[in-house]
């Protein structure tokens, strides 16, 4: 369903070129997960980004269904992006105004019952009812991230791409989310990087980022 | 169903920053209606006051010889003219809010008097037209405007400083045509002597043009129409009209400076949640349009406002200080309403520029990632 292949990435610093991601390649199945670890600043979000289409590599291929990113226009990844990918940030990135339910919705493709009834069902099953009308600020750390979480599937996409969402949570509060990430996540891909190594058994594969260059760390036998 | 793009979601939950938005609008807009309705009332008591030359044009002898017989007869028998009235022109000063206006009162022998009100369809309110010399009627706008009241007794003579000269005594108040004054004399009043010329029904614009070309002699023979009352308003209201055209510039030039970068104050502090939009995959239009959106909604707010509390601000200015003067006062001013319009505009293009702007280089992966 998703492919990247030979996947370079330059930036300047200065006078110097930094070259982040150095010919990497990974394919993802439909309904399938993938993590990928690494040391902080490995460029881990980078490839995030890239497999995304948010970013542009500088040089190499993403495919979404057979069909390469960069041949698309502007317009086609934003659509892309609004009715395929899902993600979750690093920071949960809610909006500081609006309430639990108008977070979620703020991606919300349609605006018909099933997708209230369906976001009703993700705030219950993230364990945000009653929460609903509250503003983030009123929120903790671990419930913020479930918000962002609601966000992200509200649209039920095809792909989930997750920029360590745990970094900011404690270790039960990590287990929690990633424990419902796994059951509401259903049909959909999942891609998370992160660094916390314990919650790598809970994916289909893991790859390790190191100095740009991705390498298969192991394969859950399902 | 959750909806957290409503045009009014933002403001309403930041109301410090709506406050700051619209009651800037509102101070502005209640500059600009105020001092752009001061301005404008005076002109139209300046045009008031010049009011008769909507019904009738007036020949005048600028030399003690008189008009000659023969350019009264040419008058009399034009075809476009209705009646010519032998009449002597007296002057009085009407007050503004500031300073006073020159007002005409036109003089006539007693019997022409009552047929000139009759052919004006002028009517009489309190008392009756005057009927001998030495009588004066005068509109009740005019009367209010003077202080005076049936039975007064005015003039220079009675009264040191009245443009008004000689001596006169009020017997009738006028209705509908505001700053008509009426007075009757024997002709050796003082005043300007000359004719009052009423057209036909439609002729008017012919007759007059007739008159101004073929009856006014240079030193000899004035001619006062509709238009040449005109154009002499038009450099007397014209100052009017510039010192308003400056304020408003000025007014609308500050606020737009100072709202715009209040506004782009209030955007800049949304660009993670803008880079949020942007990165779940909205279309930057659609986020900078729902921005204008919300910024045009809540600047449309703050000028309603401006113009309510305006609207009655004039109803209370009319009736407090204009309504009591015998002055005119129009609470509803559509030219005004217009000057008003330029500030809210100029804003939300201003912002749309900016948001654009902003927008088209915002790095928004930098803002998600925590690097910008």
């Amino acid at each position: 369903m998703l492919e990247a292949r030979n996947l370079v990435c330059e930036y300047k610093d200065g006078s110097r070129r930094l070259r982040v991601l150095d010919g990497v390649s990974l394919s993802l199945q439909p309904g399938k997960s993938l993590c990928i670890v690494g040391p902080s600043g490995s460029g881990k979000s980078t490839l995030l980004y890239v497999l995304a289409g948010l970013r542009v590599p500088t040089s190499g291929s993403v495919s979404y269904r057979g069909r390469p990113l960069e041949t698309m226009s502007n317009a086609e990844r934003v659509r892309l992006r609004a009715r395929d990918f899902g993600f979750v940030f690093q920071q949960h990135f809610l909006v500081k105004h609006l309430t639990v339910m108008e977070n979620i919705f703020v991606s919300a493709r349609s605006r018909s019952r099933e997708t209230l009834a369906y976001a009703r069902y993700l705030v219950e099953r993230l364990g945000l009812k009653g929460l609903e009308h509250r503003f983030p600020a009123s929120l903790s750390g671990g419930q913020r991230q479930r918000v962002a979480l609601a966000r992200a599937l509200i649209n039920r996409p095809a792909i989930l791409f997750a920029d360590e969402p745990t970094a900011s949570l404690d270790s039960d509060s990590s287990a929690s989310l990633m424990q419902l990430l796994a059951e509401l996540r259903g049909e959909t891909a999942l891609i998370m990087v992160t660094h916390d190594t314990r919650l790598l058994d809970q994916f289909d594969r893991t790859m390790e980022l190191v100095e740009g260059k991705l390498r298969q760390v192991s394969r859950r036998v399902s | 169903m959750p909806r957290p793009f409503s045009p009014f979601r933002y403001f309403l939950r930041h109301k410090r920053k709506s406050v700051a938005l619209i009651a800037g609008l509102m101070l502005s807009m209640l500059v600009i209606a105020f001092v752009g309705g001061m301005i404008s009332s005076v002109e139209t008591n300046i045009r008031l006051a010049q009011s008769f030359s909507a019904h009738f044009s007036v020949v005048q002898a600028l030399t003690p010889e008189g008009i000659p017989e023969e350019t009264l007869a040419a008058i009399r028998s034009h075809p476009g003219v209705a009646a010519v009235y032998p009449v002597s022109q007296l002057q009085t000063q009407a007050p503004l809010l500031a300073g006073t206006t020159t007002v005409p009162i036109f003089a006539m022998d007693a019997g022409d008097l009552a047929l000139f009100a009759r052919d004006l369809n002028i009517t009489v309110l309190e008392g009756r037209l005057p009927a001998a010399p030495g009588e004066i009627a005068l509109s009740s706008q005019m009367a209010t405007a003077k202080e005076w009241r049936v039975g007064d007794v005015v003039g220079s003579e009675v009264r040191e400083g009245e443009a008004l000269r000689g001596r006169f005594t009020v017997v009738g108040l006028l209705g509908d045509q505001p700053y008509t004054a009426l007075a009757a004399t024997d002709r050796t009043a003082a005043g300007v002597p000359g004719y009052v010329v009423l057209a036909r029904p439609d002729q008017r614009a012919e007759t007059d043009t007739w008159l101004a070309t073929e009856v006014a002699v240079e030193n000899e023979i004035r001619v006062i129409t509709k238009q040449s009352v005109e154009e002499s308003l038009e450099g007397e209201i014209g100052t009017f009209s510039l010192i308003l055209a400056l304020l408003t510039a000025i007014v609308t030039v500050t606020n737009t400076v100072v709202t715009t970068l209040l506004a782009y104050i209030f955007v800049a502090e949304r660009r993670p949640e803008f880079a949020l939009y942007l990165a779940l995959g909205q279309p930057p239009g659609r986020v900078i349009l729902r921005a204008l959106t919300e910024m045009s909604a809540v600047l449309f707010v703050g000028w309603a406002l401006g113009m309510a509390v305006t609207t009655g601000l004039f109803w209370w200015v009319k009736a407090s200080f204009f309504a009591p003067r015998g002055l005119a006062f129009t609470v509803w001013n559509p030219t005004i309403l217009l000057h008003t319009l330029p500030s809210p505009v100029l804003i939300t293009v201003v912002l749309a520029v900016v948001l654009t702007l902003m927008l088209s280089r915002l790095d928004y992966i930098s803002v998600i990632e925590g690097r910008n």
